[in-house]
């Protein structure tokens, strides 16, 4: 026995696998891209999705969360997804919030030509007497 | 018994840097997604100049992908040879781990020498600063990373594989792979996103 045995060990397999994985998840989201596949917002949602899958693998395969010792796992997996909730706050509150900004800060004119052209919205003709 | 108490601490040791060194990375993540939020903002304020339809090619940047794909596989591997103590085979493969992302850094700093040199540099528009931004802390990341890689590789090699080295080479690994999966995010967001 030598010292170093008992930290926890990785096997090749796991990263071989992850590996494999991350490369097909890679090139089908650059495929869906370079071809055209579907209608634009089909391809959007496709490659978020296939760039989470490619999060959860390599996060298992290379970062081997969740196959820790026990005592530490708890610690780990629990920061990881804290870090995933602060993330997703700051990106889609941001999104949320300078969106609302740029809806209420219209220039001088251009809430009535946005509201025809996105919102259907016909201002009534000016009365006249 | 002396022994073992030894071990013992070396091994507590371990655990607590590497929880520490994750608790940094995870950190790290709010840098990232501060600089995401910024450029999903921005991305369409190009302000009449080229957008990222003109300015990206597609399969440049597949090439990148694929080669920091593989540095964070081999960054694996050589991290099993430290854990199974093999030295020669530790350094070789940290030595391909660096050389993978050296070539990714020469590609990436290319890029963005023919993107200023055609005059869509930075202060061009909004979009612009924030792409820079964004995968420009990235790339400063790979270098960082690289660097650190030249002095733990050094030491494995006067040093042999001691629970330090072995330490400092488990933390290294942790950091490459966080920085695989934010590229991985950089390149369905920025590249191939604006192109669908």
């Amino acid at each position: 026995m030598n010292k170093l045995h008992t930290s926890h060990h990785h096997s090749l397999g796991m990263f071989v696998a992850g590996y494999i994985f991350s490369l097909g998840l890679t090139l089908l989201a650059f495929l869906a891209v370079a071809k055209h596949v579907g209608t634009p917002s089909q391809t959007l949602f496709l490659v978020l999705m296939l760039s989470i899958c490619q999060l959860a693998v390599q996060s298992i395969f290379f970062l081997h969360l969740g196959s820790e010792p026990h005592t530490i796992r708890r610690w780990n997996v629990s920061v990881f997804f804290f870090a995933l909730f602060v993330a997703f706050t700051i990106v889609l509150g941001s999104l949320w919030i300078m969106s609302n900004l740029s809806y209420n800060m219209m220039p001088p004119g251009g809430a009535d030509s946005f509201m025809m052209r996105e919102e259907n919205f016909h201002p009534a003709p000016p009365i006249t007497l | 018994m002396k022994k073992e108490i030894i071990e013992h601490e070396e091994h507590e040791a371990t655990r607590r840097t590497t929880l520490g060194f994750w608790i940094y990375i995870m950190s790290d993540c709010a840098l990232f997604a501060a600089l995401f939020a910024t450029y999903a903002v921005l991305h369409s304020k190009t302000f009449g100049g080229a957008g990222p339809r003109e300015l990206f090619n597609l399969p440049f940047i597949l090439l990148e992908t694929i080669i920091l794909l593989t540095s964070s596989f081999t960054a694996g591997i050589g991290l099993l040879s430290a854990q199974r103590e093999r030295k020669g085979q530790t350094i070789l493969w940290f030595l391909v781990t660096l050389a993978l992302g050296l070539s990714f850094l020469a590609l990436e700093l290319t890029e963005f020498a023919k993107l200023v040199g055609e005059g869509h540099g930075w202060q061009t528009s909004a979009f612009l600063s924030a792409f820079f931004t964004l995968v420009g802390t990235h790339g400063a990341h790979v270098l960082g990373g690289s660097l650190l890689m030249c002095v733990f590789v050094a030491q494995t090699a006067i040093d042999g594989i001691t629970p330090v080295t072995l330490r400092r080479l488990t933390c290294l690994a942790l950091f490459w792979h966080f920085l695989d999966i934010v590229w991985i995010f950089i390149f369905s967001i920025v590249y191939l996103m604006p192109l669908v």
